[in-house]
């Protein structure tokens, strides 16, 4: 009788298992809280929520992310992501450099080493409301609205105010007290 | 009534457990689960962990490993390391003399000094016995995580680890200063059983890291009734109390770090060697801890990382002397100084050297001139080992290879090489682990002075695991073992004097398969694991066999399984449900009244079911209020004593509720 209780208890067990299993899916081994893709991929994410992109209009009804080259940041944002809305729109995340996805962008991701080498002007992209975050070690002052740095061994972030101001958003005075140097 | 309550309990709370609707996860910060619950100011105090070569995963590992992460722990409701590893496959319990409980592994009895127990990289094997003792001992409320090693270790960890190595790490401060505290009471029917509550207080700022635990328990190994192999008995309600009281504190200053430990550990009993006695003797185990090392870096590649090691302990301190039931007081002790050096070379991105050196000297004393070491005629025993490892671990795209060798050279014994090598091979779906080590332990002092000519053990390990992962989050292990042990030390008690002595048996140790299958989800953990065992001790009757039967030892269960599950209601509950199987297993019951020989029992099969339900920040925030049953149905428990020397079994609690509180500031 002791062992009729405990092969339900397996069974039943069991079934929550396999229920959840196909219910929901998200660890992996990028999903530690430590990997810094990860972690530069939940600072751009909380960055949207201290940002007021209504006063802009944009073209799509999805909330876009386009990351240039490959990079890390890209899966972690497309895990993190998946399933969620920021501003109540679906997300796209892509890895792109033309400009054509740029100018459809809520926020660009220009990945280490890039900026650069991309090939756009960046004049082109004011008043868009475009975000441009980077990850150099020095904020670019021509490229960067916010720029994400690592210094021993964890992440802060510094703001671009004339930048932010061109672009045509509108960051917290939250995000201000928080970011490393205020321009 | 109570038997459809009994039966009906587990059912009814596995029934909730499977039908609730899914909720948002627990608010638990240091889980990716809950990034929405991240702040940047969160975000900004997170340490990025820099991918090292050495970094590797658990289905990297050179190891058959099984990790335990601080929430398991909590979720199960551990009341100590006992109760974490009884869910370790291959992993079972037995009793010794005086009331005390060690660990086998995979089949074999390793309370003998065959298993490792690091806490904070501090070796927790008393110097004289080579033992470990459990059950209320080793608090868990502030580990972060158990990293165990189910095979052997002994290429890097030496001698004790030839075959498993339990390694745990504490919690460090994660801001300024924090503090944790948690009591717990545990109940029966009929009494108290066990009362215990420790305080954890943390200061991180700047450079400077400060930790200390403070930890204090009693308890009670059983409430039943202990029968002797002579027919004598006792209750051992008020004939079994152990008690534990453990300090744990270190600081660091920049690279510089120490760690101080102080474990008392007292278990009381009149099961003594073989008879019964008068009156429940207390046998002390009192032990300190203190460790000094400094981390230097030499560019980005290479890392050494020297240190200074001292270790005092009274182990098996027999206290009072009482003539008429045969009990001497017995005070020996032992300390080591030990001086190591680490070295971790990345030589390319894909070689990495590790190697380290550790010598130490053992002396133990007995305080009194009456009692003297009958190996030299004095009052001090002591020795001198020097032991250096090297491994080479090599990462390519077919497989990674680790080898390596640990050479050990002791003052009483010959030099001896112990080495080791491995394949991993993993791919996103897949991983093959094929690994081969060798150990070799030189015997400790009470090995060298029990005995007229021990010598030392060497040990022959072969694994091969294969894993696959069936889906994102679930992953099924499968793994082969073979052990070997040449020249086993093996302790035993005479039954005629009842004094004790190791003496060196021909071979002993044991094949098997064990398998695990672990689902991680947002609410969901599932743990299953199976073990089964095989023994073979060549041709010889040794003292773990069991008369007429080749393929099990003396006290061990060939089969074992266990499961564990955990859910996350919502943000205030969650539930555990755990049960652990073992088969039936044969022990000495009695011995012939007139012949004298031991009397054989099977002892049938064991089903241990525990559950706890956890109300997260019960009345205020941060205050975990756990209400835990254990043994729910009340199985018995034996604990057999897995070597023929007539003690008979202990039998472990019945059913118990536990109720805990534990609080954290952050």
């Amino acid at each position: 009788m002791k062992y009729k209780a405990l092969f339900c208890f397996l069974f039943l067990l069991l079934l929550s298992a396999v229920k959840e299993t196909h219910g929901n899916e998200f660890q992996g081994p990028n999903d530690d809280l430590s990997n810094e893709s990860t972690l530069k991929a939940l600072f751009v994410y909380n960055f949207t929520k201290h940002i007021d992109w209504s006063t802009i209009n944009t073209p799509n009804n999805k909330f876009v992310i386009v990351v240039t080259g490959k990079s890390d940041v890209t899966n972690s944002l497309i895990s993190i992501l998946k399933n969620r809305k920021i501003q109540e729109k679906p997300i796209e995340i892509i890895e792109s450099t033309s400009l054509e996805d740029i100018q459809n962008a809520q926020i660009l991701f220009v990945t280490r080493g890039t900026s650069k080498k991309l090939d756009v002007n960046v004049e082109k992209l004011s008043g868009k409301g475009i975000l441009i975050v980077t990850e150099e070690s020095r904020i670019n002052a021509q490229l960067s609205c916010i720029n994400i740095i690592e210094t021993q061994g964890k992440l802060s972030f510094e703001i671009n105010e004339s930048n932010i101001k061109k672009s045509g958003i509108k960051i917290s005075s939250q995000l201000r007290s928080l970011a490393r140097n205020e321009e | 009534m109570g038997i459809i309550k009994r039966k009906l309990l587990p059912l009814v709370l596995l029934l909730l457990l499977a039908m609730v609707k899914p909720v948002f996860a627990q608010n638990d910060p240091k889980s990716l689960d809950n990034f929405d619950t991240l702040s940047l100011q969160d975000l900004m105090n997170i340490k990025i962990t820099v991918a090292s070569i050495t970094e590797l995963t658990t289905r990297q590992s050179a190891g058959v490993i099984t990790n335990i992460s601080s929430e398991e722990i909590q979720a199960m409701g551990a009341r100590d390391l006992m109760d974490v590893l009884q869910y370790v496959p291959g992993f079972q319990f037995g009793s010794d003399v005086q009331g005390a409980i060690g660990l086998a592994v995979r089949g074999n009895w390793a309370h003998e000094g065959k298993v490792m127990l690091l806490v904070d990289g501090q070796e927790m094997v008393d110097g004289l016995y080579s033992t470990l003792q459990f059950g209320n001992h080793y608090p868990v409320s502030n580990i972060e995580r158990i990293e165990i090693i189910r095979g052997p270790g002994s290429s890097i960890y030496g001698g004790y680890a030839g075959y498993s190595v339990i390694n745990i790490i504490s919690k460090n401060s994660k801001k300024d200063s924090d503090i944790r505290a948690n009591v717990s009471s545990s109940i029966t029917s009929k009494t108290i059983t066990s009362q215990t509550g420790s305080i954890i207080l943390g200061l991180n700022k700047n450079k400077v890291k400060f930790s200390t635990e403070g930890y204090v328990g009693k308890s009670i190994r059983s409430l039943s009734r202990y029968t002797d192999v002579y027919g004598s008995s006792f209750e051992m309600k008020d004939n079994s109390d152990i008690s534990n009281s453990y300090i744990n504190s270190s600081l660091a200053i920049g690279k510089l770090s120490s760690r101080f430990i102080y474990d008392n550990y007292e278990i009381r009993s009149r099961d003594q060697y073989v008879n019964t006695v008068s009156e429940a003797y207390p046998v002390v185990f009192k032990n300190y801890y203190g460790e000094l090392k400094y981390d230097f870096s030499i560019g980005t590649k290479i890392k050494l990382t020297p240190k200074l090691n001292y270790k005092y302990q009274e182990p098996w301190k027999t206290v009072g002397t009482n003539p008429a039931d045969g009990i001497t007081e017995l005070n020996l002790s032992s300390q080591r100084y030990s001086a190591g050096l680490l070295l971790n070379y990345d030589a390319s991105k894909s070689i990495n050297i590790t190697a380290g050196t550790t010598s130490f000297n053992d002396k133990s004393n007995s305080p009194v001139d009456s009692i003297l070491f009958r190996s030299n005629n004095s009052t001090t025993l002591e020795y001198n080992n020097t032991g250096v490892f090297t491994q080479l671990l090599y990462k390519n795209s077919i497989a990674n290879i680790t080898a390596g060798a640990f050479y050990n050279k002791n003052s009483l014994y010959p030099s001896a090489i112990a080495p080791r090598i491995g394949f991993t091979r993993e791919r996103n779906l897949y991983h093959i682990k094929l690994l081969y080590s060798q150990s070799f332990r030189s015997p400790s002092t009470q090995n060298i002075d029990l005995s007229n000519s021990i010598k030392p053990e060497k040990t022959d390990v072969y694994e091969l695991e294969a894993g696959i992962k069936i889906k994102k989050s679930s992953y099924l292990t499968l793994n082969a073992f073979y052990i070997h042990t040449k020249d086993p030390i093996i302790f035993y008690v005479d039954p005629a004097t009842e004094f004790d002595a190791y003496l060196n048996s021909s071979e002993t140790g044991s094949s098997g398969i064990e398998a695990t299958y672990t689902v991680k989800l947002n609410k969901l953990q599932l743990n299953i694991g199976s073990s089964y065992y095989q023994s073979h001790d060549g041709d010889s009757l040794l003292n773990y066999s069991v008369p007429g039967n080749n393929d099990e030892h003396l006290g061990l269960s060939p089969l074992k399984t266990t499961i564990a599950g955990s859910y996350k209601i919502n943000n205030h509950l969650s539930m555990f449900a755990g049960f652990i199987y073992y088969s039936s297993k044969v022990g000495i019951s009695s011995v012939d009244n007139i012949s004298g020989e031991s009397i054989y029992s099977r002892f049938d099969n064991e089903v241990n079911i525990n559950v706890q339900v956890t109300y997260h920040h019960f009345l205020i925030k941060n205050l975990d209020l756990m209400l835990a049953g254990y043994n729910i149905t009340n199985d018995s428990i034996q604990y057999i004593q897995p070597y023929n020397s007539n003690h008979s079994p202990l039998t472990g609690l019945g059913r118990t509720f536990s109720l805990k509180l534990s609080y954290t500031n952050f």
